[in-house]
């Protein structure tokens, strides 16, 4: 099929022909000059808006030569300005912090970003930012981004304490997350009980379930899109954490004042050391490094380089006795991403069209060895992409924003090759392991276009293509739209076509360092996903409330599962242990928030259903998804108990997930005739329901005087406060004399504390 | 040093116990199951047991702990029809659960079904299977490899029967001679403990486009005059469906990191296979 650019060029009918004018430039913060996203800035003679990109851009077309401008964003001193539009010139507009009591409330909070929420088209869609997330009580005392995520409606979490997502029914490896456009593929340390993202370096989190902007793809179910901080232009920053498990250091300033900054920040873990410390011995670690550098080439040029390094690492080695003596020995496993991002902003001329232009590349590899003085062994994966995006928006009058773009990546993947030496060479024999490569290619384009007072639209479409033995390709169109009840209602719908030309292949209930991504293949297509969503949303006179309901319907189709006893742990072959179906989720999700106040936070819940069907599983019959969670019900708050403590509260309650448990067995002679097999009789595919989770998690901080060298806080948390189990799995053990299902939990209650520290120069 | 160490163990690792919850889960039907073998063309050997709990124990020697006739259908009246022919069952030297047919005076057609009435619990299960023909092992011979310290490489041959249909074939090989009296001795019902089994392998002729078969496998070397006993079955389909789920279930199917599997039944009412084949041995002496 073709590409036909006549069909971009009529995203731009109709457009009215009386003259204009351009004001464009950057939005920053005024302290370290970081950018801010998702500013708003209103004309404030016609009341049109617009906002800032991810990388601080606006550009608003204005119908008088003299203008006043108002620039606002949440936690900041509003700005009002008088512009002159004729020029040419690209502004740079900076903001004061607002020195609050409170200083940090959740979520997208100042009232005229919860406005633009509610006028926007964009729906199924949450922003937060890092620096307010630590407020909220995290496990062990490490604040996650993805744990943060599994709060909000249409989010299902996995086992208990994993990173995992299930958004809006789909499964893990449906969740596209990006690192300043770089994809990481293993987003969890220590078999996902933490993520990789250090909140430290983070600035800002999108997260879209649905109605996904056409320069989105990939991926069936949700875009993560996080931004790591840019680095103070004007002065240097210290903050960090010494915690029971981890700590964290960050640095950032500028390397030319006003020209070129950097932010380096790391995180490690100490669990070996502190085992080692209470006489256990388990020599595991983890640990992040964050990098990023922001270089002003000019007035419309930038450059940002960043990097993400992290890896988990286990090394035992001892000694053991033998029959011909001591025998040196030593395993272990490092896993872990690489990902690099080189990107290059530009403003044209006219102050109407921005670009964005990337390079990236993710490294993704595990390697488990294990040696003796005479063998080793050693397994080794890899995913490598070289991937080149290039982005366009495009201002060109008012009420009207137009998107392109394209984009490629090259994947290669290296899975299980494996080494061995010595005697071991004889049972199992050195292998090179299959290389595969998929090239994938998309193309968008889109158009906002604002209809009036009442009606907006987003529409458009993304191309995406994968080069793999065949040739897979296919249209994906988005569409949305929002009309104004008033200035605080609106209704919204929206329509996304999603395809996937990668999954992860897992074994079974938990992620494993050896889950791979592979591509897909001559006999694996690529899954597709059409979901529609309609809403209701809301906020309160003056914003400090607002509220939506949404309703959403998402069918999948070329999903994957595997065949009942699959055995995927180093198979090559695991192509003949998959199998296609499809899949239906619906629901209807819930949401509140208080923005302000001395209590703020927020309530979601989420009443869902997700099915799938494989003609060869379950005899053909549906079957609940395994995390078909009914009910999903989160609660959190934040009470300002003076202005240096602040306590949090988060509890939950999910519906049980959905297992296949044994319920009978026989006996009957084994096929050799040398014993007696005990036969195991199974449910049908996860035919039974574990017993509903719920969870109580409190936190308290107590914030230290401002002193010279800065300022300090202690944080106190509760992990699951009164120690309820949240199942995960049954199996069959003793309970007094007799037999019985037993539902495992993981973890219970669990305390930590944490100091955190940030002192920034004058 | 050491408060220091119980302070970070307080801290780190106190843990209540978590409190469990139970969980009810509806048992399955109690139904019998069968399981079979043809000993060549002589007759029939079945077994008919019945199922019970996952509650019953998790292991043989708990299962063991339970009585015999909880087990297997001690008192069932078992009848077999082929070629028009109706055979009855009787009980295999008083085994609780084991019936044998005797079908030397009989000629059998291409099928043969069953049926099984337990007068104590007054169910009833029929099952019926295609009479696979017998394929014979060409040959059986070890390949040696030099360099190999701990391995031998025993090589099968066999002649597909049929190129114009999938076949599916189970073989085990044994070490020592000692299985040979299962054939030879109808009072032996298992293979002597000290018959070893080395290889269980199930395998279809997908994907081999001439008529000779070969299959390959890698077994622990032994001393000299090493004794193996390759037995072959030609199956049907559905047997070769059982027997894949029963090695993905010993693989750990079912366990935490892999899917469970319910095994497949060609037993109306029941559970377990009914399964007619002939199998055939050869002997391979390394020296």
């Amino acid at each position: 099929m073709k590409f036909k650019p006549i069909f971009f060029l009529l995203f731009l009918s109709p457009l009215p022909s009386w003259a204009q004018f351009s004001v464009s430039g950057y939005i920053y913060d005024a302290k370290d000059k970081e950018s801010l996203p998702s500013a708003t800035i209103q004309d404030t003679t016609s009341k049109n808006g617009v906002s800032s990109n991810s990388y601080g851009f606006f550009s608003i077309n204005v119908n008088a030569e003299i203008v006043i401008l108002r620039f606002s964003y949440v936690g900041y001193e509003s700005k009002i300005l008088r512009v002159d539009a004729r020029s040419n010139e690209l502004l740079e507009i900076v903001l004061e912090e607002k020195i609050t009591e409170m200083e940090d409330v959740i979520v997208s909070a100042e009232r005229s970003e919860v406005k633009d929420e509610v006028q926007s088209t964009q729906m199924s869609s949450i922003r937060f930012k890092p620096v307010e997330l630590k407020r909220i009580p995290s496990f062990a005392g490490e604040s996650d981004i993805l744990k943060i995520a599994q709060l909000m409606p249409g989010i299902t979490q996995g086992n208990e304490g994993s990173t995992g997502m299930y958004v809006r029914g789909g499964t893990d490896d449906q969740n596209l997350i990006l690192l300043d456009e770089a994809v990481v593929y293993n987003v969890g340390h220590l078999l996902g009980f933490f993520s990789v993202f250090n909140s430290d370096a983070l600035k800002d989190i999108e997260l879209m379930k649905g109605a996904f902007p056409a320069k989105y793809g990939g991926r069936l179910s949700s875009v993560m899109d996080i931004r790591m901080n840019e680095g103070s232009m004007e002065r240097w920053n210290v903050k960090g954490g010494i915690g029971l498990l981890t700590s964290r250091f960050t640095i950032d300033g500028p390397i030319i004042n006003n020209k070129m900054s950097f932010m380096l920040a790391a995180r490690r873990t100490y669990i070996d050391k502190v085992l080692q410390l209470a006489g256990s011995n388990l020599p595991y670690y983890f640990y992040d490094i964050n990098g990023k550098m922001n270089y002003k080439l000019s007035k419309r040029d930038r450059i940002y380089l960043s990097a993400y390094l992290g890896s988990d690492v286990l090394y035992a080695n001892g000694e053991s006795e033998t029959d011909e003596g001591i025998d040196s020995f030593g395993l272990g496993f490092d896993l872990g991403n690489l990902t690099t991002s080189l990107r290059w902003n530009h403003v044209y001329e006219s102050g109407k069209l921005f670009s964005n232009v990337s390079f990236h590349q993710t490294n993704f590899n595990y390697s488990i060895f294990g040696n003796t003085s005479d063998n080793s062994l050693t397994i080794e994966s890899t995913i490598q992409d070289y991937g080149f995006k290039a982005d366009w928006e495009w201002f060109p009058i008012t009420n009207h924003r137009v998107y392109f773009g394209l984009g490629l990546v090259k994947h290669q993947f290296q899975p299980n090759v494996l080494n061995t030496s010595g005697e071991i060479n004889e049972f199992i024999a050195s292998k090179a392991g299959p290389q595969l490569q998929s090239d994938e290619y998309h193309f968008h384009t889109s158009h906002e276009w604002d209809l009036g007072s009442l009606i907006k639209l987003n529409y458009g479409v993304r191309f995406s293509g994968a080069f793999v033995n065949t040739h897979y390709y296919g249209l994906e169109p988005r569409f949305s739209a929002r009309y104004s009840l008033s200035s605080n209602h609106s209704l919204k719908i929206g329509f996304s076509t999603m395809r996937q030309y990668m999954h992860r292949v897992s074994s079974g209930s938990f992620a494993l360092p050896t889950d791979l991504w592979y591509p897909v293949t001559g006999n694996v297509k690529p899954q597709t996903a059409n979901q529609l969503s309609l809403g209701y949303f809301g906020a309160s006179p003056k914003s400090i409330y607002s509220w939506s309901i949404e309703v959403f319907s998402k069918t999948m189709n070329d999903l994957i599962d595997y065949r009942e006893g699959a055995s995927l742990i180093f198979n090559d072959n695991f192509e003949k242990e998959l199998l296609t179906g499809s899949g239906k989720s619906e629901g209807i999700e819930f949401f509140v928030r208080k923005h302000e106040g001395i209590i703020s936070g927020w309530l979601s819940y989420t009443l869902a259903k997700t099915d799938r069907y494989f003609p060869e599983l379950n005899k053909g019959n549906r079957f609940p998804d395994r995390f078909d969670r009914r009910h999903n019900f989160s609660a959190v708050a934040m009470i300002e108990l003076a202005p240096n403590i602040i306590t949090s509260f988060t509890w939950v309650y999910m519906s049980g997930t959905k297992i296949t448990a044994q319920t009978g067995q026989y006996l009957m002679p084994n096929p050799s005739l040398t014993g007696i097999d005990l036969v195991p009789i199974y449910s049908s595919k996860n035919g039974v329901t574990l017993a509903p989770s719920h969870r109580l998690d409190i936190n308290l901080i107590i914030k230290g005087r401002a002193r010279a060298w800065g300022q300090g806080e202690w944080s106190f948390s509760i992990y699951n406060f009164y120690n309820a189990a949240s199942p995960f799995r049954v199996s069959i053990g003793q309970n007094g004399n007799a037999l019985a299902y037993q539902q495992h939990g993981l973890f219970g209650f669990i305390p930590s504390i944490s100091y955190n520290f940030n002192f920034s120069s004058k | 040093m050491k408060l220091t160490r119980f302070l970070f163990m307080i801290l780190l690792f106190y843990q209540c116990e978590l409190i469990e919850v139970p969980l009810e889960v509806e048992p399955a039907e109690d139904k019998m199951s069968l399981s079979s073998l043809l000993i060549g063309e002589e007759g029939v050997l079945v077994s008919v047991s019945k199922s019970f709990s996952a509650l019953s124990g998790t292991s043989l020697a708990q299962i063991r702990e339970n009585p015999i006739d909880a087990l297997f259908v001690s008192r069932g009246n078992i009848q077999f029809q082929s070629n028009g022919n109706t055979i009855l069952g009787e009980k295999f030297n008083d085994v609780p659960g084991f019936y044998f047919a005797d079908f030397s005076d009989y000629s059998l057609g291409d099928s043969l079904e069953i049926s099984v009435y337990d007068s104590v619990s007054t169910q009833q299960i029929s099952a019926r299977t295609k009479i696979m023909p017998s394929v014979n092992i060409d040959s059986i011979r070890f390949r040696y490899v030099a360099e190999n310290t701990f391995l031998d490489t025993l090589k099968l041959f066999l002649t597909d029967p049929d190129t114009t249909q999938i076949n599916y074939f189970v073989v085990h090989i044994y070490r020592s001679s000692s299985f040979l009296n299962i054939l030879n001795n109808s009072d032996s019902l298992l293979v002597q403990s000290d018959s070893l089994l080395q290889i269980e392998s199930i395998f279809s002729d997908i994907g081999i486009d001439s008529t000779l078969i070969t299959r390959s496998y890698t077994i622990e070397k032994n001393p000299s005059n090493d004794t193996l006993i390759a037995v072959l079955s030609h199956i049907e389909e559905g047997y070769f469906r059982f027997l894949d789920a029963r090695k993905r279930n010993e693989d750990g199917g079912g366990g935490i990191f892999n899917e469970p599997i319910n095994f497949p039944s060609n037993v109306e009412n029941g559970y377990g296979y009914f399964s007619a084949h002939n199998p055939v041995y050869k002997i391979a002496i390394r020296e």
